[in-house]
């Protein structure tokens, strides 16, 4: 009770005044019923002013299935339950950052562990990595590179993290939270599925220069936003954090709730490059899709995908970051298409449930029908006007959205995925040299494991042998020096020599690895 | 930034939340973390949170972790961000729920014998040291989830202090003339004495069987002439001081069985279908305005205002009954209404304990919902009972006690919110609402309607 809290008027009456109206009240949404309307009507009566200026209310509680929670369902969830085994940072991040204000919020012990395997664990993964290398490298920060000097993945993450400052601050500003959250959770993924999965090998370089300074200057950033940015949704975390991290600092405070909230840089604000990332992360995204769907290893290197791309801005991204994008879904070109008629077909399908009460005996005439007309003029006629009509036998026949299903057929040799206006097509066409080169990635793959078996460090060298049938001989004699430096590999291993064997088989090849220590 | 040379620590293993939370609560701790965070921006802008204080009747339970997350955010940020963001913790002590545990355990749910075998010391004794008990429980979970507010200095509901200054709000109220005592018909739980609020009330609907009475009021100086009524509460009826007609309504002089009967043309059916009956004459209800009648029974003394006789109100319908309504101000919200514009008093049968009072000497000391039969059995001797019968229909009981509830009017002391009901919407509207829609959604709508 604002009044009643500092005993106003008989005592602190400056503290009462300083206090009131209140910035901040949060409560259940019940309480508009109940504390939400005393404090505003007595506030109102005796002070004609509000008692508050904000007031976030809360949803209700659900179980996972979104249900209430009672005893007679069992369903009640332990507070201890989820404190003991999780923790509680993920349950706050739950409650926070993943349920709009006004959604139920469905809680169970399993859904924070999943916050806690997925975004938490990547935060720790990201930070564990900069950790290790740090340490390894006795990294000095202070030799400072500026931002313009360093590499354009270096302004990107950059441009990234200060996006994410902003966007931050101005909700939770505004007491949006969830906002703020989301914005977080972007930043932690890009940074550690895109940033240090493309930049791993600037760190595991043996030399210093001024590359690798550069990637461990901008990964401490990001990683020094990114702590106190979740500074006040997980407290234990980003303290737990800080008190490692700010030994790289200047001036370390004792806690990580006792410093300064980041501010953004407008200089490193840069929502082109953020833009022309995110198209590459949209393809790269549906280029794997495509991949899993026609069931082709990443590791296997492909001739060529055809784009279809919303518009010429995105098509001007692409193209900027061409060799990122080759990299990242194993392929050697990149191809622009105007339209995807060739490579997709679609084919509307009547929706039997909905359309069978309606038109009953009509429903084979209307299943023909649709199989021969045109997919593409009905598909866009349900995207923009909701509806479609035609005739059938003399019947008029109205769909709606509901009432046909449309299914993707990719032409023969491509395997297609598309959303938001994006169509990957990857040409699934794999000739003998693609081949060979895939198998030369799988050899690369299986020596790393082993070497990692035998408990080598990851600078050892060593000396190796592969062997296997004609086509893993043509393997090591086309890929051999790229084979040698992957693995670290001085030299061949003699038979008698080795001190490591193993044996792999992908795909009907097999091929034997001999290895020991340089 | 400085060359640290290795100084940072390995990184232990896979994240491990509940082993690093509780080495940081340490670390906070021993550090006095919280506190100084408040002393080094002592002298900054304040950022003011009020926190809304939990009941500490029971266990926290995981919708509490959700607000008190909520909580903790916001003034974390804001000391991030600069602010003096000071959090006064505070504990509701007082209410129902706390009241409703001591009574399970002590066994005894009559307030009389609460008074009586335990005293009021003992008990409000009891009830404070169940809360204080569930206090630790609150501070310990508090604690472990990282929500930081001073709970050394929290307030509490039941400190005399807290409570001098809520007298303060009322006094300032009052001098406003604000503050006024009348009657409330208010849904009230008789055998606990305490009143319900509407909103409580929605909770506790259930369908019963109720007798479903009509009854015959004679005109006065009119023999063989009768209004017909229709109540499923004629413990009510003792109480009863004027008959309502719908204006506009069309009512008929019914006679059949050598008597006349007057209630409304649409329910004839359902009183003469088999019955042969002559409709004599027609007329509108405005027209049976002012037509007095014998009263059914005369145990209470009414000494002030004109009763027994025929008003207009626009409550009345023909959905059921006989389109004449039984008005007793004391039970009901348009009986009271009507009867204070009528300048009639309030006509109590029951007393707060909900049984009949000393006068009623046929059913005096008698519980309210035990006193129909007998009552109904006075009805027909003295030849007043025209049909009798059992009806299932909604009635409201206790949400939380099971026990059938009155609408009872009440004498009350009331804050007159209407009058500022205009302030009320027009302060809201400044207010920032996370989600937006309660401006002029749940909250912005419960101003329109500003109950009191």
């Amino acid at each position: 009770m604002t009044y009643a809290q500092w005993h106003y008027p008989f005592e602190n009456k400056d503290k009462f005044e300083a206090h009131y109206p209140a910035d901040y009240i949060c409560e259940a949404i019940d309480q508009t019923r109940g504390w939400f309307y005393t404090l505003h009507a007595i506030s109102a009566l005796v002070d004609d002013c509000v008692a508050y200026r904000n007031c976030v209310c809360l949803s209700h509680i659900v179980d996972k299935h979104g249900k209430k929670m009672s005893k007679s369902e069992g369903n009640i969830v332990n507070p201890y339950d989820v404190f003991d085994s999780v923790g509680v940072d993920s349950l706050r991040w739950l409650f926070l950052s993943r349920t709009p204000p006004d959604a139920q919020k469905r809680i169970s012990v399993g859904i924070v562990r999943e916050v806690a395997s997925t975004f938490v664990n990547t935060i720790w993964n990201a930070y564990a990595f900069f950790v290790l290398y740090a340490r390894l490298d006795h990294v000095d920060l202070s030799k400072q590179i500026p931002a313009e000097k360093r590499p354009e993945i270096d302004q990107w993450i950059l441009a990234l993290t200060h996006e994410t400052i902003k966007t931050s601050t101005e909700s939770l500003d505004v007491y949006d939270a969830y906002t703020a959250g989301q914005a977080i959770e972007k930043l932690v993924d890009r940074l550690s599925n895109w940033y240090i999965r493309r930049n791993r090998r600037r760190f595991w370089r043996s030399e210093n220069g001024d590359d690798k300074q550069a990637a461990y200057l901008t990964l401490f950033e990001s990683l020094d936003a990114i702590q106190r940015l979740i500074a006040p949704f997980m407290p234990f975390l980003a303290e737990n954090m800080y008190l490692n991290l700010s030994k790289c600092l200047d001036q370390a405070a004792e806690s990580i709730h006792l410093t300064e909230w980041p501010d953004h840089n407008e200089a490193l604000l840069n929502s082109a490059l953020i833009f022309e990332m995110d198209v590459v992360q949209a393809v790269v995204g549906l280029g794997r899709t495509a991949r899993e769907t026609s069931r082709i290893r990443i590791r296997q290197p492909l001739k060529r995908i055809l784009v279809d791309c919303p518009d010429s801005r995105a098509r001007q991204a692409i193209t900027r970051h061409q060799e990122q994008l080759q990299e990242e879904l194993n392929i050697r070109k990149i191809d622009f298409i105007d339209s995807s008629t060739e490579l997709v077909r679609h084919e509307v399908v009547p929706n039997f449930r909905t359309l069978g009460k309606r038109y009953g005996r009509l429903m084979p005439a209307i299943k023909d029908a649709l199989n021969q007309s045109d997919a593409t003029e009905i598909i866009e006629a349900i995207g923009s006007a909701g509806s479609y009509s035609m005739n059938v036998e003399d019947q008029n026949v109205d769909f709606d959205k509901e009432d046909l299903q449309i299914i993707t057929k990719s032409a023969e040799g491509f395997a297609c995925s598309e959303a938001d206006g994006y169509l990957v097509a990857l040409d699934t066409t794999i000739n003998h040299e693609l081949l060979v080169e895939g198998i030369a990635r799988e050899l690369i793959r299986t020596v790393q494991e082993a070497r990692k078996s035998a408990q080598l460090e990851i600078s050892d060298r060593i000396h190796l042998s592969v062997s296997g049938s004609n086509l893993i001989d043509e393997v090591m004699t086309v890929h051999r020096d790229h084979i040698m430096s992957e693995t670290l590999s001085v030299g061949t291993c003699e038979d008698n020599q080795s001190e490591f064997e193993v044996e792999h088989s992908l795909d009907g090849h097999t091929w034997r690895i001999r290895f020991k220590r340089a | 930034m400085t060359s640290n040379n290795g100084s940072l620590e390995k990184v232990q293993g896979k994240y491990n939340g509940p082993e690093l939370e509780q080495e940081i609560l340490s670390y906070w701790e021993n550090n006095r973390i919280f506190d100084k965070s408040l002393e080094l921006s002592r002298g900054r802008p304040r950022f003011s949170f009020n926190e809304g204080p939990p009941t500490a009747n029971g266990q926290p339970g995981i919708h509490h972790v959700l607000a008190r997350t909520f909580k903790d955010i916001y003034p974390r940020y804001k000391t991030m961000r600069g602010y003096y963001a000071p959090r006064k913790g505070g504990w509701d002590t007082h209410g129902l729920p706390v009241e409703h545990e001591i009574e399970k355990k002590l066994g005894i749910f009559d307030k009389q014998e609460i008074e009586e075998k335990v005293g009021v010391l003992e008990f409000t004794r009891l009830c404070r040291n169940s809360v204080m008990a569930y206090i630790s429980d609150w501070e310990k979970m508090t604690r472990r989830m990282g929500y930081w507010v001073n709970l050394d200095q929290a307030y509490y509901t039941l400190d005399n202090h807290y409570i001098e200054s809520v007298w303060n709000l009322l006094r300032r109220i009052w001098d406003k003339g604000l503050i006024y005592k009348g009657y409330k018909v208010v849904p009230y739980d008789p055998r606990i004495g305490a009143t319900l609020s509407s909103h409580e009330v929605s909770l506790g609907y259930q369908d019963v069987e109720d007798p479903s009475i009509t009854v015959r009021f004679r005109v006065a100086d009119a023999p063989h002439l009768s209004f017909l009524v229709w109540t499923t509460t004629p413990w009510t009826l003792p109480s009863n001081l004027l008959l309502a007609v719908g204006n506009d309504i069309e009512y008929s002089y019914v006679e059949a069985d050598n008597e006349t009967l007057i209630l409304a043309s649409a329910r004839i059916a359902a009183y003469f279908a088999e019955k042969p009956h002559t409709v004599v004459k027609t007329v509108t209800g405005s027209e049976l305005i002012g037509m007095r009648y014998h009263r059914l029974i005369d145990w209470f003394k009414v000494d002030t205002g004109e009763p027994f006789r025929v008003c207009g109100g626009d409550f009345v319908n023909t959905l059921d009954g006989t389109g004449v309504v039984h008005i007793a101000p004391a039970y009901g919200i348009d009986d009271l209404e009507l009867g204070q514009q009528e300048n009639l008093p309030v006509l109590h049968g029951v007393g707060l304990d909900g049984c009949f009072k000393p006068e009623a000497s046929p059913v005096a000391g008698v519980f309210f919902k035990d006193a129909d039969p007998a009552i109904c059995e006075i009805l027909e001797q003295q030849g007043l009972m025209y049909r009798n019968e059992k009806a299932v229909h909604s009635y409201p009981f206790g949400w939380r006690t099971g026990d059938p509830l009155i609408y009872y009017a009440k004498e009350a002391w009331f804050i007159r919110t209407t009058e500022i009901r205009d302030r009320l919407v027009a302060l809201n509207q400044t207010i920032h609402w996370v989600p937006e829609t309660i401006r002029n959604g749940r909250f912005g709508n419960w101003l329109e309607n500003t109950p009191h």
